[in-house]
Formats: C-alpha cells, sequence, structure tokens
C-alpha cells in the first residue's frame, strides 16, 4: 500500500453504479472512491493479477465510516482494525470489510453499490 | 443500494475481571472492574446514536461503596460526508491513546496506565459538540470539540484533576473547554497531538467573586498538551505518550477550596511488546505479547506556596507482564508492576494503626481477563 497521500476519486453515481477510469491506476496502489451522496468510501485496489478488490469503508462493528491508515484500515470508535484485504486484524469488529464486486469494462471499473 | 446503507441496531460490549495482590499491605483483591454495553443505532445513512453504559466493581446497593452505573458515552454523530461528522452529546474528547480507545484487549496489562488514569483522567466523558474530519487524500484526521469544563472545587489531592469531572450528570455549563487533536498514520506509526484548555470554576460569578476565583468561560483555567506515538510491525509494537497539566490559578483553588491543587503535573511512559507467536502459522489468530512498561508521572511537579508537597505522588512505575488472546476478542492478562515513590511527608502521614508503615517501594501481581464483543 502507499505511504503518505493517498488518491481520492470522486465519482458519480449513476443507476447504483460508479464508474472509476482504468488509467488512473499506475501500479497496484489503493484508491479511495468517494461516490456522490454515499455516506461510506470504498478502498479499490489493483491486483496483481489485474483483478481489482473494492472494499466497503463501513466498520462492520458497529456500522462506523472505516479510514485508511495503519497500512490497512482503522475504525476510530472502537479501534478495530482490517488489513489491506480487509480481514480483522483486532476487535471488536469479527467481521472483514464487505468486498463489492468490481467489473473491468470498456477501460473503466464498474464498481455496484446495489 | 439500500443494503449497503441500511438502518440498524447494533449491540457490543467489553469487561474485565481483575485479581490482585499489594505485596506491602499483604491484601489481595478480586474484583469485576467493569462491564460495558454499547447500543448503536443507525437512524439512517447519516445520523447514528452511539452509547456506552458501564457498571463497575459487579454491584450497587444503596449506602455502600464501591459500584457505579454510569453512561460513558451516549451522542448522536451527524455525517456530513463519509470524511467529516460532528457528534452531540455525552462523548470522550480525543486526548491521549486509551480515551477513545481503551478495551481490554487493546492494551497490556490489567490495569489502564497510571499516566491516563491520573494524569489524563481516562476514561473522560463530558457533554458537548465535536467536528472530526479526515483531510483528503491524507492519513491525517483532526478533530475539534467543545465541552463542559471541570469543577475545581471538587479536584482531590492525589487524583489530580480526575475528580472534577462532571461526566454528563448536572454539568455546569459557564465554564466551558476546547479541546482538539491531529492524528497522522504513516504505514506502521501513528502519530497524535492533543490539547486542551478549560475554565473550572462552576460556581456563580457572584460566589466565585467571594471565593476570590476567575469565573467565566475559560475562568480559574486547566491547559493540557498531549503528544504520543505507536508503532505496530510484525508482532512488534511500541507505543510512548507525554503529557503536562497546567493549572496556574492552583493558588487561588486551593484558597478557595483547600484542595492542595498543583499548579503543574506532568506524565510519561513507553512500552514495547511483542507477539512471541508472529509468524507461526500453526498459531494464527492467537496472540501471546510480552510487554514492559516504564511510567513515569508527578501529580505535584509544581505546588503553589500555599500547597503541600507529597513526595508519594512523585512516581516511577516499571510494569512487565504478557497478554494471552486466543482469539482476537479475549485476553488473559498477568503483570507484574514496581513502584518506586518519593518519601512521604510526615504532615500528611495518615497514621492509620491497620495500615504498614509507608514504603516508598511496593509490588503488585495481577491476574486478568477481558473481553469485547
Amino acid at each position: 500500500m502507499s505511504c503518505g497521500s493517498i488518491p481520492v476519486y470522486d465519482a458519480p453515481i449513476t443507476e447504483d453504479r460508479v464508474k472509476i477510469p482504468l488509467s488512473l491506476f499506475v501500479g497496484n496502489e489503493v484508491h479511495i472512491i468517494r461516490p456522490a451522496g454515499f455516506p461510506y468510501n470504498i478502498a479499490l485496489q489493483r491486483k496483481s493479477d489485474g483483478t481489482f478488490l473494492a472494499l466497503l469503508l463501513r466498520c462492520t462493528h458497529a456500522d462506523n465510516q472505516v479510514n485508511y491508515g495503519g497500512n490497512g484500515y482503522v475504525c476510530n470508535l472502537h479501534g478495530s482494525r482490517y488489513d489491506a484485504a480487509g480481514e480483522v486484524t483486532r476487535g471488536p469488529a469479527t467481521r472483514p470489510l464487505r468486498k463489492l464486486m468490481a467489473e473491468v469494462r470498456d477501460l473503466s471499473v464498474l464498481l455496484s453499490l446495489a | 443500494m439500500s443494503q449497503l446503507t441500511s438502518s440498524s441496531t447494533t449491540i457490543g460490549g467489553y469487561g474485565n475481571a481483575v485479581y490482585s495482590h499489594d505485596v506491602n499491605q499483604k491484601t489481595s483483591l478480586a474484583d469485576l472492574e467493569r462491564v460495558v454495553l454499547f447500543v448503536g443505532h443507525k437512524f439512517n445513512a447519516s445520523t447514528t446514536f452511539f452509547s456506552e453504559l458501564e457498571m463497575e466493581d459487579a454491584k450497587v446497593s444503596g449506602g455502600e461503596d464501591g459500584g457505579e452505573i454510569a453512561f460513558e458515552q451516549a451522542y448522536v454523530k451527524f455525517d456530513i460526508d463519509p470524511d467529516h461528522y460532528f457528534t452531540a452529546g455525552l462523548f470522550l474528547p480525543r486526548i491521549g491513546i486509551l480515551n477513545e480507545n481503551h478495551l481490554p484487549t487493546t492494551f497490556n496489562g490489567n490495569e489502564r496506565t497510571q499516566v491516563e488514569t491520573y494524569i489524563l483522567p481516562s476514561t473522560w466523558r463530558e457533554l458537548g459538540i465535536g467536528f472530526y474530519g479526515t483531510m483528503s487524500g491524507m492519513p491525517l484526521n483532526y478533530s475539534i470539540a467543545l465541552v463542559n469544563g471541570l469543577n475545581s472545587s471538587t479536584f482531590e489531592h492525589g487524583s489530580g484533576i480526575r475528580e472534577g469531572r462532571f461526566e454528563g450528570r448536572n454539568a455546569s455549563a459557564n465554564n466551558l473547554a476546547l479541546t482538539g487533536a491531529l492524528q497522522l498514520r504513516e504505514g506502521d506509526w501513528k502519530f497524535q497531538v492533543a490539547g486542551y484548555y478549560g475554565g473550572t470554576v462552576a460556581a456563580s460569578p457572584q460566589a466565585a467573586d467571594t471565593l476570590q476565583l476567575s469565573s467565566g468561560i475559560f475562568g480559574t483555567p486547566v491547559a493540557i498538551g498531549e503528544a504520543d506515538f505507536q508503532y505496530e510491525h510484525e508482532g512488534l509494537t511500541a507505543r510512548a505518550l507525554g503529557t503536562i497539566v497546567s493549572i496556574p490559578d492552583a493558588f487561588e483553588i486551593n484558597r478557595a477550596y483547600g484542595n492542595n491543587t498543583p499548579s503543574r503535573e506532568y506524565g510519561t511512559y513507553i512500552e514495547l511488546a511483542y507477539n512471541v507467536f508472529q509468524g507461526c502459522e500453526q498459531l494464527r489468530g492467537k496472540q501471546l505479547n510480552v510487554f514492559a512498561r516504564y511510567e513515569r508521572l508527578d501529580m505535584n511537579a509544581s505546588i503553589p506556596s500555599n500547597g503541600v508537597t507529597d513526595g508519594t505522588l512523585d512516581q516511577h512505575h516499571l510494569i512487565v507482564g504478557i497478554s494471552y488472546l486466543p482469539i482476537n476478542d479475549i485476553v488473559l492478562k498477568a503483570d507484574v508492576r514496581w513502584l518506586k515513590a518519593g518519601d512521604q511527608n510526615p504532615a500528611l502521614a495518615t497514621g492509620n494503626p491497620a495500615e504498614s508503615p509507608y514504603d516508598a517501594t511496593n509490588t503488585f501481581f495481577s491476574l486478568g481477563i477481558g473481553f469485547s464483543y
């Protein structure tokens, strides 16, 4: 994961979907996607096999927003932590971050918010 | 979309029980220190209620010492967007390491740190409003809050500002406090700086004048500065914190209330821990953390001319122990704490024949269990 600044992309929502240009991804860095008017950000990362991992940044303990940090994701409410793959590394959360469907189509990554 | 942002009610909590032995006094204590229940409700995509209700010492019985039932938090969170929100109600200001995140599964040792018990009075909750944000594109969090102030008339010798907290009950809102913090996460590191400035006169202006105390929003102030870092990498964790509390009008407080308030106190600690199960695939998901922590605090680092020096408040602590987590949410703890304090002021000796004579050094053994869910 990248250190320091994190690329952020603001995206409109069309028919419960968000479209992110593939050209944003130079390597396998994480991008924080901010769907317009949506209460949670999404962490989108291209994996080494070319597929994408999209994690809904909603804490699975008490639904608080989760922030990128510490080489993973952190919830400031009760201290739950997740690794880069969204797996819990520190409770009280017990369930991993929810993975969203990410489909590559026509030079874009489509995320379904349905 | 509704599935991802749906309304919900969540229930969680934490608690711990401890056995501790005081070597000097030759006494042992077993206590269900606390059980806390979280209840949260998400009304809609942008409005959530959070609460924590705590019971200490298992039982509250009329007329008997010990035990407490109290709300640790009860506030509404209003989301502006995923990176910015307001809070309103009873909440924990962001200061120190433990004040916001104090689950027993997240810190080593049966006791919370001495520094964050007696210098920073965790868990410290007050009523007010707060604003929290994350810088766009950077792992930098910031927060600012306006809460009710402390009550200097209830400061107690030997516990710093701890007894001056209102904790949501009938708080004086004549005096208020501002608190703010910056947090930076960079790779395996987390840094924080935080500050607090608040008035401590809960009395009416007329009563304050009679007591010759400066009243008003920031009258007879307490100022606190705090900085800390945390580091975590492949089983190795490190924490360090330093804090200073300044009470410039301590002379006036002592004159009014006779509670031996210091004009300055400070505390600092450093802790190293290592998960000896790190890298062992067969023990994946379990942790055995071996730790050592050194704490230094002085609750009367500087006292006004009408104060009384108490060397017993000038303390060094060394805590060594283990924390075993068979799963993330259960912890078994064992530790030894060595205390070295300053000399006792004979004027402050209790003269209680039932107590062992004062010894500047002491040792405490503790065993405990904690959980969170």
